[in-house]
């Protein structure tokens, strides 16, 4: 018996196919609004899912895992970001300290650098305003360069007080717009520094994010930077961790480590924190499904009226077929089974403008992803989800005809011609 | 076999009512062969589908053995057609996107008969009809002997207790004609019971019966002595 309905369904689903096919026009086009509706919503889905996953990868782990422990006044806290800015001077960081946070599980990587904004640069007449790093090998470890020109400082020279810099390609330009600059000497607040290298650090993914925005930068020995900077510190400290999942709780556990060495002195004024990263990229993702939600809304109304097509055709169906519904029904096919038949026919129909628009969306999200160079991510639950829903679309538009059809009384349906 | 008893049909057409069928009665033996007769508008296509289930009389009671074939929901009515009435219509009513065997396989599929012997029981009812050579193909292809001739292959293929034949020469020429009533009277001598609806004196009389109907009303009948005599 069950063998028999499932039988019976697999022939309704055959003969929907046929039905389907010996109209190839009429049903393209019924399909038509079933089919641009979910291409928009997958689309739209996977451009929006491509941007907030590109966007958190970005801003949580600075696409590379890693995170910032800031030391930071207290009574700044909630500024945020930019409080670090401010240049506290906190006690220098124990060896152990550090030593104990890198052997910590999830923690893959650690560096105490320096940053800071340059309050200008010379080259002869040539100046410029570059944020100014003092790192050691384990910052470049964690953040690599390529150097374009030159070498790169080795981790002897980093700890070393050798006066020498390397320029990204964004300083270079500003300095030596028409020359050299290997070898040259630069001012730095009047203490020359020798250009050894010439490095990039812009992935192709800053290059979509910020275009043809620069940012000069230099790298200096962190051994020479109290001579620049006139103290030791602020000191920045970077944790990497071993997975994006653990960016924060590894970010956090650093700072703790970091607050146990401080006397409670300094704890009242200023101590270690991370800023919540993960929470900020929650609230952009959280932003974008409102916008694909509002946007899916607004595809949502193609699906409606493709729906009603359906309806329309599948009523045009029962009219055309009213005589076939006669005759099985004197032969002794029940209400249920011509119900079936055309509710299965509906269904077939919208199933497959919803794969015709997935594989149409998927498709516009590549082009679109081509030429502009946005990200996009195939996202399996909208996928799943058209699925269904065009099959929704199919039994909620093709119940009317389907009623009309299985109510049909079989002398009039004979009668028709 | 079949009793008709006391029944009335009518339409309303407005406020008036229209009466199609008058105090019919009529009984119908198993194994008999019998033709109902009349002009058009005599009402024997409103007899035709009280017969066949697809209707109901306004009152009066049809009684199939000892069976109520007037109480049933429209379920119940499917079912009875299914089982117990082979359809024959004058334009064949054979489902055009289906090949001989699958038309006649219809009637099975209803009554839930398993793929394997569906296939023998069709094909074995296509042989019956003469057409075993003819099982895979599409009716557009057959000529309107052969299609009758499939439209009572699948009339048998569920051994109804009897066959309901709507004008089925209606539609067809001399010579196909004299094959099918040839056929009819054949699977009758074989003990099947047939009613079949006329208007053609000349078809009619190829029955062992004549029912004759006017304006709603049985007049008389002729039994087969005088019909063969």
């Amino acid at each position: 018996m069950r063998n028999e309905v499932k039988a019976s369904m697999l022939e309704n689903i055959r003969l929907s196919f046929q039905s389907i096919f010996a109209h190839k026009l009429r049903s393209v086009l019924t399909m038509l609004g079933v089919i641009i509706g979910i291409a928009a919503i997958i689309a739209i889905v996977s451009m929006i899912e491509g941007e907030s996953e590109a966007l958190k990868s970005n801003l949580v782990g600075m696409g590379n895992n890693t995170i910032n422990v800031v030391y930071e006044d207290m009574s700044m806290m909630g500024e945020g970001y930019y409080s670090y800015t401010s240049h506290l001077t906190a006690p220098p960081v124990k060896e152990e300290t550090v030593e104990l946070i890198h052997s910590q599980p999830n923690v893959n990587g650690l560096s105490l650098y320096h940053e800071t904004w340059s309050s200008g640069v010379f080259y002869q007449a040539n100046m410029t305003y570059p944020q100014m790093y003092g790192v050691d090998q384990g910052y470049l470890d964690l953040f690599p360069i390529t150097i374009v020109e030159g070498r790169q400082l080795t981790p002897v020279e980093l700890l070393g007080k050798n006066q020498f810099v390397m320029l990204n390609e964004d300083a270079r330009n500003e300095l030596f717009p028409e020359g050299d600059a290997l070898g040259k000497l630069i001012d730095l607040s009047g203490i020359p520094f020798q250009v050894v290298g010439v490095y990039t650090d812009k992935t192709t993914e800053d290059v979509y994010y910020y275009g043809d925005w620069t940012e000069p930068k230099l790298i200096l020995p962190k051994g020479i930077w109290p001579l620049i900077a006139g103290y030791e510190s602020p000191t920045q400290i970077a944790v990497q961790a071993t997975s994006s999942e653990h960016i924060q709780e590894a970010g956090m556990m650093a700072a703790d480590f970091l607050n146990a060495d401080l006397s409670p002195a300094d704890m009242a004024t200023a101590m270690y924190s991370v800023m919540d990263m993960q929470a900020i990229a929650e609230e952009i993702a959280a932003y974008n499904r409102t916008f694909a939600m509002l946007l899916g809304g607004i595809a949502s109304i193609s699906l409606l009226v493709g729906g009603i097509g359906v309806m329309n055709i599948m009523l045009v169906s029962v009219t055309e077929r009213t005589r076939e519904i006669g005759i099985k029904k004197a032969l002794g096919a029940k209400r249920h089974l011509i119900l079936l038949q055309f509710l299965t026919e509906a269904i077939v129909l919208t199933s497959l403008g919803g794969v015709l628009g997935i594989a149409g969306g998927i498709g516009i999200a590549k082009l679109i992803s081509m030429i502009t160079g946005m990200p996009f991510m195939i996202s399996i639950p909208a996928i799943i989800g058209s699925l269904l829903f065009s099959m929704v679309v199919g039994i909620v538009f093709g119940l009317l005809p389907s009623l009309k059809a299985s109510k049909l009384q079989p002398v009039e349906a004979l009668r028709y011609e | 076999m079949i009793r008709l008893s006391n029944i009335d049909k009518s339409y309303k057409l407005g406020k008036e009512e229209i009466p199609i069928l008058k105090n019919i009665e009529l009984e119908i033996e198993a194994g008999e062969f019998l033709a109902i007769m009349g002009p058009s508008g005599s009402g024997k296509s409103t007899l035709m589908n009280i017969l066949g289930c697809l209707d109901k009389p306004t009152s009066g009671s049809y009684k199939l053995d000892e069976m109520d074939m007037l109480s049933g929901r429209e379920s119940t009515l499917a079912t009875i057609r299914n089982k117990q009435i082979g359809f024959v219509f004058q334009t064949f009513h054979l489902l055009p996107r289906l090949t001989a065997l699958q038309n006649v396989e219809l009637p099975l599929i209803y009554n839930k008969i398993k793929k394997k012997e569906r296939r023998m029981r069709a094909t074995e009812a296509l042989e019956k009809v003469g057409l075993a050579d003819r099982v895979s193909f599409l009716p557009t292809r057959l000529s309107g002997g052969q299609k009758q001739r499939v439209a009572i292959a699948r009339a048998l293929v569920n051994e109804p207790k009897f066959i309901l034949a709507d004008e089925p020469t209606g539609a067809l020429d001399t010579k196909s004609s004299e094959q099918i009533l040839a056929l009819f009277s054949e699977l009758n001598k074989e003990g099947v019971t047939i009613i079949m609806i006329t208007h053609d004196r000349e078809v009619a009389e190829k029955a062992d019966r004549i029912v004759y109907i006017r304006d709603g009303e049985l007049l008389h009948e002729e039994r087969g002595e005088s019909l063969n005599a």
